[in-house]
């Protein structure tokens, strides 16, 4: 009877052993694809071993910038790491809560600069706020889903340039506040900014701060 | 006055063309985070056959302040030795370290003075020259403190001393698409003056 009871609880460790393990092994993926997720907004991910270079594991590393519309509907743009200049962008969709994504456009050679911020509006329209490297319009507007973009320059004519902050859309107002930063004089001195726009990214007001 | 490239992607599929439409050099990454900008050790050996000066640049990301520090530096110039060393480059060229911003005075004088003390001190070790890609004020700085040899000025004409910064080796003009391959355009005095192998 006692060894009955032992070859029962022993049978119950071993499955709650194989439970455990698969589920520790289940979770801690779905733990790297949430943490993978919850960084998605504005973070470094490594997504893709390479071989071995000199020894030593190489990783090919993106920074995710997303703009969740609902779970049906998710943007994501996939910068490479930057090179004096240059930048891989690729404009994403997913349709299915972020499970899978296809690619949109290339905008490598489109978004110029350095991407720091994404908003998208409505399924059509989105802004891509970037950081000054070589070219002065810093954000750019999409009213086709991604695949043509405008550049342009809010800001005052005297300005060197301007840095992206943040883009943010007020769904109950429907407003949509860029902040930046804009570079006034050779003597390194700059000047935050705000400004707003009433018709989802297409033109902008400065907004005192 | 001499052109070559620069690209994030690899050179090797138009490395004859470039070298047919007039470049002489083309530059390319060391990074220890990302394999498509990376130069091959067949991409090197593919530009030099083509005819092409190879200038290397170290890159992670650089694009920030926080990026900086001695410890920083350290590290990158000991992972560009050892892909150096496994690409065959020839001792006494140079392997430039960028600085992709607009830093500002202060921020040259603290941490990215102190990386390039540390990158300085690895890369002469082992028997290169130290070069630095930035803005005109970034490359003035850094090689007067002697911690460069070679200044690759960035193409960003809003940043600090862009029009007053003369003394570049190689000076990054405007970027282009040949071949279906996105790159930057640069100029330089002679194949000689950049540093190259």
């Amino acid at each position: 009877m006692m060894l009955k009871f032992c070859k029962i609880h022993i049978f119950w460790l071993l499955i709650v052993i194989l439970l455990v393990t698969g589920c520790g092994h289940a979770a801690v993926e779905n733990v790297t694809d949430d943490m993978q997720e919850s960084e998605a907004s504005d973070t470094r991910n490594s997504d893709e071993e390479t071989e071995p270079i000199g020894g030593v594991e190489t990783m090919e590393y993106y920074t995710y910038y997303t703009s969740v519309l609902s779970k049906d509907l998710e943007y994501r743009l996939a910068c490479s790491d930057p090179a004096a200049g240059m930048m891989s962008k690729q404009l994403e969709i997913s349709k299915d809560d972020g499970e899978s994504w296809e690619t949109v456009e290339d905008l490598s050679d489109t978004i110029h600069n350095y991407p720091c911020d994404m908003c998208f509006v409505t399924e059509k329209e989105g802004i891509v706020l970037t950081d000054y490297h070589s070219v002065r319009e810093y954000v750019y507007y999409t009213d086709d889903g991604g695949k043509s973009w405008t550049g342009m320059y809010p800001g005052e004519d005297d300005d060197i340039y301007s840095n992206g902050v943040s883009v943010t859309y007020d769904a109950e107002k429907d407003i949509v506040t860029i902040r930046s930063t804009a570079k006034i004089s050779e003597d390194d001195v700059f000047e935050e900014r705000e400004y707003e726009s009433m018709d989802h990214g297409k033109t902008w007001e400065r907004r005192a701060l | 006055m001499i052109s070559g490239v620069d690209a994030y992607s690899s050179l090797a599929n138009i490395a004859s063309t470039l070298y047919s439409q007039g470049y002489r050099f083309a530059a390319r990454y060391y990074c220890s985070n990302g394999s498509a900008k990376l130069m091959s050790t067949s991409e090197s050996a593919t530009l030099a056959s083509a005819g092409h000066k190879r200038v290397v640049v170290f890159q992670n990301t650089n694009n920030s302040y926080s990026y900086f520090s001695s410890a920083q530096g350290q590290a990158d110039a000991s992972y560009a030795v050892s892909l150096a060393t496994a690409r065959g480059q020839t001792s006494g060229s140079a392997i430039y370290f960028a600085v992709d911003f607009d830093a500002t005075e202060a921020q040259i004088n603290a941490n990215i003075m102190s990386y390039f003390s540390a990158v300085s001190s690895v890369i002469t070790a082992a028997g290169y020259y130290v070069g630095v890609y930035g803005s005109g004020m970034t490359c003035r700085k850094i090689r007067n403190a002697g911690y460069a040899s070679y200044s690759w000025l960035a193409m960003s004409t809003g940043w600090a001393e862009y029009s007053t910064y003369t003394s570049w080796n190689i000076k990054q003009t405007s970027s282009t698409t040949i071949s279906g391959v996105s790159v930057d355009k640069d100029s330089a005095n002679s194949v000689n003056s950049i540093g190259g192998w």
